[in-house]
């Protein structure tokens, strides 16, 4: 991650501000990633912050949704000051052990922390700016306590071989298993892409707002359906990933780094097809399960992939009948 | 200056070539398949993006369309029977790897292969397809580069010394580069 010490220009602000929001839209990934693979309501620690104890697998999510909120109010700003926000993506990485990756994504912490609090701003320049910058490192530094206090808990309780749930190789021949995953990675990428387009139009609140509740259901159905796979004796796939001989799975391209339209009426067209896409998949795999509780959260899920279809198709159309509108 | 004469009914739309021939393709559901594309261009150095524009009426349409990604794959002046054949033929009719072998590379990164005998291959995550007229616009990330040694300069420029690129011209003809003709040519 490159480091901008001196913050004289609008951009170098900028350019802070656009190293900052592609490492927190890649760390945010990374830590749902993590969390996904971790066992649920099995690892608990004593959260610093919270004064409670909390599920390791659920805080981790947390924070992961943290990070999101901190790339929407950069890319926000980014917009804001004429820049163009930058999605570009890192490496994910995934250890056999919860405790390793705990330690990886502490250490990701420790390095933003410092790339926000390092900053140093020329007297008077961007004063927002940088009382942005330094709020959020100081959830940054909340973020490396609490992964402290989660592997603290798990040494103290002998639980530093605890693992990450793991694939059954079986399931390479199981259509519903495999189909999943598809899905996970469709549902990962539209919340990604209504995420972007947040940003792009947040100079209008009616639109980024009601692109904002697709993604939040976006990334609410990737949630549940990472905990379907776990029933189903999977785990959430890493895109373009390669395992070594110690089972560390690691990607240097775990998602677009691109996605169409940087415009309402280039943007919207791109979503019907993407949401009929996933409609058709959810159809699908419904087709193959069996009734039970499984079925009914999917059944959820395609309900709303339908909402979005139908909002999606009439935003356009709306978009397309006034003059002027882009 | 030769005299112009200016037409307003297009028949074959063919007068922008020559373009460099690129074999494209993807592996879905178990089924590698790759056509002769000479209508492909660069869209963006960052994010590196790459487009291909392939007929609704393709094969390939269909298998690029479910895989999600693709292969780039350039070839060489001496394979234009290649083209032709990967070209002309449909693998709605034929698998045509099988009927016109081609050395198929695990990529680095996607699951689709890539081909050996190219001298430079892009592998690609589909982004987009869009649509313009009768064809349908695949945009690719692009994830990986493989390279033949020694065929590109320091700078990334293809050598025409090493490699003759294959260039189409329309209706079936081919040729390929001058490579005496080189030249490095700046402003001041």
């Amino acid at each position: 991650m490159e480091n901008i010490k001196t913050i004289k220009s609008k951009e170098d602000a900028i350019k802070l501000l656009n190293v900052a929001l592609e490492h927190e839209w890649a760390v945010s990934f990374e830590y749902l990633f993590h969390a996904y693979s971790f066992p649920k309501g099995k690892l608990y620690y004593p959260d610093p912050i919270l004064k409670r104890h909390q599920d390791v697998r659920a805080q981790t999510i947390q924070i992961g949704i943290d990070e999101m909120y901190h790339s929407l109010q950069l890319g926000t700003i980014i917009k804001q000051m004429g820049g163009t926000p930058s999605f570009k993506t890192d490496e994910v990485i995934r250890y056999p052990r919860v405790i390793d990756n705990l330690e990886r994504d502490k250490k990701t912490e420790d390095l933003v922390t410092d790339l926000y609090q390092s900053a140093e701003f020329e007297e008077g320049a961007f004063p927002k700016i940088h009382n942005m910058v330094l709020n959020i490192s100081y959830d940054e530094v909340r973020h490396s306590d609490q992964f402290v206090a989660m592997m603290d808990a798990m040494k103290a309780e002998g639980a530093e071989d605890a693992h990450c749930h793991q694939s059954d190789p079986a399931n390479a021949q199981k259509e519903e298993v495999q189909l999943l995953h598809a899905i996970m990675r469709a549902e990962n990428e539209l919340m990604h892409r209504y995420l972007k387009y947040v940003i792009l139009f947040s100079e209008h609140q009616d639109l980024s707002q009601r692109l904002f509740k697709n993604a939040i259901d976006h990334m609410k159905n990737w949630d549940k359906n990472g905990g379907i796979l776990i029933k189903m004796g999977d785990v959430i796939q890493i895109e373009n990933a390669e395992k070594n001989a110690d089972g560390v799975e690691r990607s240097v391209s775990p998602m677009p780094a691109a996605y169409p339209g940087e415009d309402r009426l280039s943007a919207l067209p791109t979503l019907i097809p993407a949401e009929e896409e996933l409609i058709a998949q959810y159809e699908k795999l419904l087709s193959l399960v069996t009734d039970g509780e499984i079925k009914e959260q999917l059944e959820k899920h395609a309900g709303l992939a339908r909402e979005h279809l139908f909002t999606q198709k009439w935003l356009l159309k709306n978009a397309q009948i006034i003059k002027g509108l882009s | 200056m030769a005299k112009k004469t200016i037409g307003t009914e297009i028949a074959k739309f063919q007068y922008f070539y020559p373009y460099t021939v690129a074999l494209v393709g993807a592996k879905a559901e178990e089924r590698t398949n790759f056509m002769s594309c000479a209508w492909h261009t660069a869209l963006s150095f960052d994010p590196p993006l790459f487009g291909v524009l392939i007929a609704k009426k393709r094969f390939t349409h269909q298998v690029i369309t479910k895989a999600k990604e693709f292969t780039v794959n350039f070839i060489r002046s001496d394979q234009a029977l290649l083209s032709a054949q990967y070209g002309r033929k449909s693998g709605f009719d034929l698998v045509k790897t099988e009927k016109f072998p081609v050395k198929l590379i695990p990529s680095r990164i996607i699951q689709s292969p890539v081909i050996g005998d190219a001298y430079i291959s892009f592998e690609c995550r589909l982004i987009e397809i869009r649509t313009y007229g009768d064809h349908d616009l695949f945009v690719g990330e692009v994830l990986a580069i493989h390279e033949e040694e020694n065929n590109f300069n320091e700078q990334g420029v293809l050598d025409p010394q090493k490699t003759l690129p294959l260039l189409y011209l329309g209706s079936d003809f081919y040729c390929t580069v001058d490579p005496n003709s080189l030249a490095h040519v700046l402003p001041d």
